[in-house]
């Protein structure tokens, strides 16, 4: 047959440029692996949800990443439970105007090669982190620059403020400290940032072990870790398996193929209670639910609209409907925030008042389409605006469902002409102070973040807000900010929703879990204990 | 269709109304093709009829049943209902309309952009031909659902984008197809003779050339519809498609992802209204290959 | 030689489409409504922290130079960077390019195992009952959305049966054979090391299988139209009049005959197979750039993206250029022109 050479030259062909093409791209740079150290070790199998994109304090911030970075990495004070502890800090001092801070160090904390963790790598750390301008420096916008901190002695650093900022302490425990020698010798030209981003340089309790990018992370623990450990069962390691979708992680726990699987499903809190050595930890935290009216929009300025549409939602029903456990909470502040105003005069769900207060707007009869935006995909989200709906469409008002990406509803907040009328919005304070909630979304200087989306403006809330942020007396502050949530309360620039239950599910054999509102997604591994794990 | 035929029998009478006959005759000896043909129609039927006649046509504009969340099928709720207590027979048979539309916007324009794009390069060739075929070529380096998920991410969520997404990249098969058809014809007798007579370019394109090639043209639509309606589905799945409530299936299947299979209904029955759907267009497609295409005859 | 030369014009025209494709993906990228910067920066960004992450990214320059920078660092080997998670993209495609190309391949072979022995059989019974038979199962499987059938495949195989792992491409527990292609069946092979195979192997079939119905009906129609044609040969009807047996002509001369068709077909469902990866990825959290594809579309992190995009039209293209230089060897009378 006439096919036979060509046919091998063309097999051969065909080979080499499949060949050609798989090898091109598929040239993996050999990783270092850790091996298993032992056998029969603590092992946590972690279930996460979500992907560690970066590990470099600077830059990451999101659940997962401050998991990680709390696992690598020590900072100047951590949270327990609802409380902050003093972690690399041993004394500190803050001037009465509240804008010098002065820490001294623990003078026995290494960084995993050994060298102390000394007030130079403080200071180096803050720097970076100010230059580089990544997103979690928000906390300090606006109150220092990167040259705020500098070096008293060896173990003794000063932070000077450009302003009076009462809760500065609570920002320090997302100050990570990295070792500025290792960072110094993979500078680069970004900073050390194409090192750290996959590369650890810490003194926390574990260190990196097989990396996986966006498959699963192992963290091995540190044996001789300065802060030291519990004795009994503490954790030898752990493993980060990326489970995207909500079944396998459920399946995975329920199979003890894994001993936590992170933000489980409502839905899938029964079935895992079922289980004798399963749990679920639910929690009420400060992630809070919000619709924000546009208090410059066409119709949402008008404040008659914004209290009909408040009235028009079935508070009572979204703890039906909802795949999580919430708590409603129809004012501007949870009511377990340190600080919250009780007795505070708020909607409930009443479509005759609703009415009332249309009939004294502009439009008397409805007839009126109110667009509602909310993330795309996100049920949580999705849900009470179908509430809201049903109830507006007795008052004659048609709720236009508009699902975004989040960035796109990011853009949307930046001026009042381009914010929706209705904005879904989780919210949640970066730290314990009022302040952390209500600044951001109701002081009017803060106009442009997706926070104050509502695009409020009442000037006596703007002094009262930055009275607040000086004011040394904490009798007083909490005066200033009773006031403040009374006068938000009263204008309904939002409909307050709920403060949403964090849930966590545990095999039995894990100990050591204690529920930290502030940060309530990422386990604090270094406290992490196993009591006979099945292996 | 009806005009088509007019055409071509006009043009040269007996031998071409003699093929379709053949052609009617062997579609109806094919049982598969008369399967699809039947299934399709009465997808039809349903996608008009559905608001009338399904139990809870409400639920598929946003209405909320907390106390009837996430039962299973029973004599009330023939497909059970979903995370916020829909009626999912009714949101199925709702979304039976939208799947037909969105197929026929995405074929229709691809269809359009493609044959005139193809048949003006196939016509006039030279530099038109050669820049219009990199353009496809471009477009044809990446398969349709990468550069689909592109665009559609581009362009923003939402159904019209999706439809806007997949047209603009399905456009380049049928433009191929049609020069390579448009080439085959160029230099035909009859062509030359319109020409000569005076016959504008583009008047020679559309109404001599374009009716004759019209069948290989006509069976890749019915080819491709399935594959549109599997891509839009797709694109809903994950996550770039329709706006709730809207009950677009993908999206309906990616709703129910978080609870199967405990709650098997959720996902099953959009799944399986997608697949129907698309088999019968598969099925009448394979059949209008065998009418029409003499090519792939055998 | 001629051929050679052929080549060689294919791959240097190659270059031209690529940056076409990468003009109009940046095109596309940069007309986003949305604002990527600010997801990218968090939630709590101020307009400061907003401003520094585009002006780090070069996103702060006007369009035509960005999308320079963009070319010029592509044919240096940067091929830009993720705005989210801030890992050089071309460091990601190098980790799942060949998760994809392991699980593309596994399929491709399961389809034309399967798919050409039945294309085979419908042919030879044309038009009989097995014909219809394998016309219809073809026809149905293709008809399923690929992410339902990956669901149910993989409740069914993975939980009810429990035969084969839910997710993830090897045992979380074990750490996979060295990196040396990527593809973690061929590393295991390299280093022999057979239990680390069947591993790799168990994860690798239910994704494999589902993602190859997808190409079950085109391998099968194309084998089966192939065959016909060869059937039909005068050499062929020849050597039936000769009284050669009828199994021996087809082993023989049509199996062989057909090959280059299948050959071609299989590999152009390769590339098909490649994007239809894309949804089976997302089910079984197999770490490829499928799943790399679907998150940075949801995140609108377009650098990613844009790899994506042009890998799969280097991809694609060398598949083309290899199926079109195939034709020319089948075919003599066509000339590489």
């Amino acid at each position: 047959m006439k096919g036979s050479i060509p046919m091998r030259r063309l097999f051969r062909l065909t080979l080499l440029l499949l060949a050609v093409s798989a090898l091109v791209f598929s040239i993996m740079p050999g990783s270092i692996r850790m091996a298993w150290a032992q056998d029969s070790e603590n092992i946590l199998l972690y279930g996460g949800n979500q992907d560690i994109d970066n590990i470099d304090p600077a830059t990451g911030e999101n659940y997962s990443i401050n998991a990680a970075l709390l696992s690598l990495y020590d900072a100047l004070f951590i949270v327990r439970g609802e409380n902050l502890e003093p972690n690399l800090v041993d004394t500190w001092e803050v001037s009465d105007d509240a804008t010098v801070f002065t820490f001294n160090l623990k003078q026995n904390a290494r960084f995993h090669d050994g060298s102390p963790v000394n007030a130079e790598a403080v200071v180096y750390s803050f720097n970076r982190m100010m230059t580089l301008e990544g997103p979690p420096t928000y906390r300090w916008a606006g109150i220092a620059g990167p040259d705020a901190a500098v070096v008293v002695d060896e173990f003794t650093v000063q932070f000077t403020l450009t302003q009076p900022f009462a809760p500065f302490l609570g920002t320090l425990s997302q100050l990570y400290i990295v070792n500025p020698a290792i960072v110094e010798a993979n500078r680069g030209d970004d900073f050390g940032q194409t090192y750290l981003r996959t590369t650890s340089a810490g003194s926390g309790p574990f260190i990196q072990g097989r990396w996986e990018i966006g498959n699963l992370y192992e963290f091995v623990a540190v044996a001789d870790y300065w802060g030291g450990w519990r004795e009994e069962g503490r954790l030898d390691g752990y493993l980060w398996l990326i489970q995207r979708d909500a079944q396998t992680q459920l399946n995975s726990l329920l199979a003890r193929e894994t001993h936590v699987a992170d933000t489980p499903s409502g839905e899938d809190i029964a079935r895992i209670e079922e289980d004798a050595g399963l749990s679920v930890a639910q929690n009420f935290g400060y992630f809070v639910n919000t619709l924000k009216f546009n208090t410059q929009g066409e119709y949402t300025s008008d404040i008659n609209v914004r209290r009909a549409i408040a009235h028009a939602m079935n508070y009572d029903a979204l703890p039906e409907v909802l795949d999580i456990p919430v708590e409603v909470m129809p004012g501007p502040t949870p009511l377990n925030f340190p600080g919250a105003v009780e007795g505070l005069d708020v909607p409930t769900f009443d479509l005759d008042l609703a009415r009332e207060y249309l009939a004294q707007s502009p439009w008397p009869e409805g007839g009126i389409t109110i667009d509602y935006v909310y993330v795309a995909e996100f049920t949580r989200e999705e849900i009470p605006g179908l509430v809201l709906l049903e109830g507006l469409a007795e008052l004659n008002i048609t709720l236009n469902m508009i699902p975004m990406l989040w960035p796109d509803m990011v853009a949307s907040c930046a001026t009042p002409e381009s914010g929706p009328d209705m904005i879904n919005i989780y919210t949640q304070p970066a730290y314990l102070d009022m302040d952390a909630h209500l600044y951001n979304q109701y002081h009017s200087g803060q106009w442009g973040s997706f926070t104050s989306c509502s695009f409020y403006s009442n000037p006596e809330v703007d002094s009262l807000l930055d009275a607040a942020r000086v004011e040394g007396d904490a009798a007083a502050r909490t005066e200033l900010y009773n006031q403040a949530q009374t006068l938000i309360a009263a204008d309904q620039p939002s409909v307050w929703m709920y403060a949403e239950s964090s849930l966590m599910a545990f095999n039995d054999c894990v100990k050591g879990f204690v529920y930290r509102p502030l940060e309530s997604l990422s386990l604090l591994f270094r406290d992490i204990y196993m009591e006979s794990c099945p292996a | 269709m009806a005009e088509m035929s007019q055409t071509l029998t006009t043009a040269t009478p007996s031998p071409r109304l003699e093929n379709l006959r053949r052609g009617v005759y062997r579609f109806r000896r094919n049982p598969l093709s008369m399967v699809g043909l039947v299934m399709l129609v009465l997808v039809i039927i349903i996608a008009f009829i559905a608001p009338a006649i399904v139990p809870y046509p409400e639920d598929a504009e946003g209405n909320v049943r907390a106390l009837d969340r996430l039962k299973p099928p029973d004599g009330e709720f023939y497909f059970g209902t979903d995370n916020v207590g829909r009626d999912i027979f009714s949101r199925t048979l709702m979304g039976t309309g939208l799947a037909l539309q969105v197929g026929v916007v995405i074929i229709v324009l691809a269809t359009s952009i493609g044959v005139t794009l193809g048949g003006v390069a196939g016509y006039f060739g030279g530099w038109i031909d050669d820049l219009l075929m990199r353009i496809t070529d471009i477009f044809l380096t990446v398969p349709a659902l990468i550069l689909a998920i592109a665009v559609t991410a581009a362009l923003g969520k939402g159904i019209t984008n999706v439809m806007i997404g997949i047209a603009l990249v399905w456009w380049p098969g049928f433009a191929r197809l049609t020069r390579s058809l448009v080439l085959s014809l160029r230099e035909e007798p009859f062509v030359e003779a319109a020409r000569g007579i005076g016959a504008g370019h583009l008047r020679v394109l559309f109404r001599h050339i374009l009716p004759n090639i019209a069948s290989p043209i006509i069976v890749k639509m019915s080819t491709d519809f399935g594959f549109a309606v599997l891509t839009a589905a797709a694109l809903g799945f994950i996550g770039l498609g329709a706006q709730p409530p809207t009950p677009e299936w993908g999206a309906m299947i990616n709703d129910g992802r978080d609870y199967f299979p405990d709650r098997w209904w959720m996902a099953t029955f959009p799944g399986m209204a997608i697949f129907l759907m698309v088999f019968s267009w598969n099925l009448l497609g394979d059949g209008l290959r065998d009418l029409l295409d003499p090519r792939a005859r055998r | 030689m001629i051929l050679r030369v052929y080549l060689l014009r294919r791959l240097v025209l190659v270059i031209p489409l690529l940056l076409g494709l990468s003009l109009l993906t940046f095109t596309v990228s940069r007309i986003l409504p949305g604002d990527p910067v600010g997801l990218a920066a968090g939630p709590q960004a101020t307009q400061e922290i907003r401003e520094a992450l585009a002006r780090q990214f070069g996103l702060d320059q006007p369009l035509p130079v960005q999308y320079l920078n963009y070319i010029g660092g592509l044919f240096q080997g940067d091929w830009g960077q993720s705005l989210y998670s801030r890992r050089l993209v071309l460091d990601d495609l190098r980790v799942f390019f060949p998760a994809t190309l392991e699980l593309t391949i596994a399929a491709v072979l399961i389809a034309t195992v399967v798919g050409v022995p039945a294309g085979f059989l419908s042919a030879v019974y044309r038009d009989k009952l097995p014909d219809q038979v394998v016309r219809i199962i073809a026809l149905f499987f293709v008809s399923f959305p690929a992410f339902w059938l990956a669901m149910i495949f993989q409740s069914i195989l993975g939980v009810t049966l429990d035969w084969f792992p839910i997710s993830k491409r090897f045992d979380v527990l074990l750490a996979p054979p060295p990196a040396v292609t990527g593809m973690i069946t061929v590393d295991a092979l390299l280093k022999l090391d057979f239990n680390a195979f069947g591993i790799a192997l168990s994860h690798l079939a239910t994704p494999a299988l589902v993602l190859s119905f997808g190409s079950l009906a085109s391998v099968t129609r194309i084998t089966r139209a192939a065959v016909l044609e060869a059937l039909d040969r005068d050499s062929v009807r020849m050597e039936r009049a000769l009284g050669i047996p009828y199994r021996v002509i087809l082993t023989k001369y049509v199996l062989r005959g057909t090959l280059i068709a299948i050959l071609t077909i299989v590999a152009l469902e390769f590339g098909w197979l490649m994007a239809g990866a894309v949804l089976v990825e997302t089910i079984f959290d197999f770490p490829g750039l499928g799943l790399y594809a679907v998150e940075s579309s949801l995140r609108l992190d377009f650098e990613p993206i844009m790899g994506i995009t042009i890998l799969y039209g280097i991809v694609f293209s060398l598949i083309n250029i290899a199926t079109d230089v195939a034709y020319g060897i089948i075919d003599p009378r066509i000339r590489y022109g």
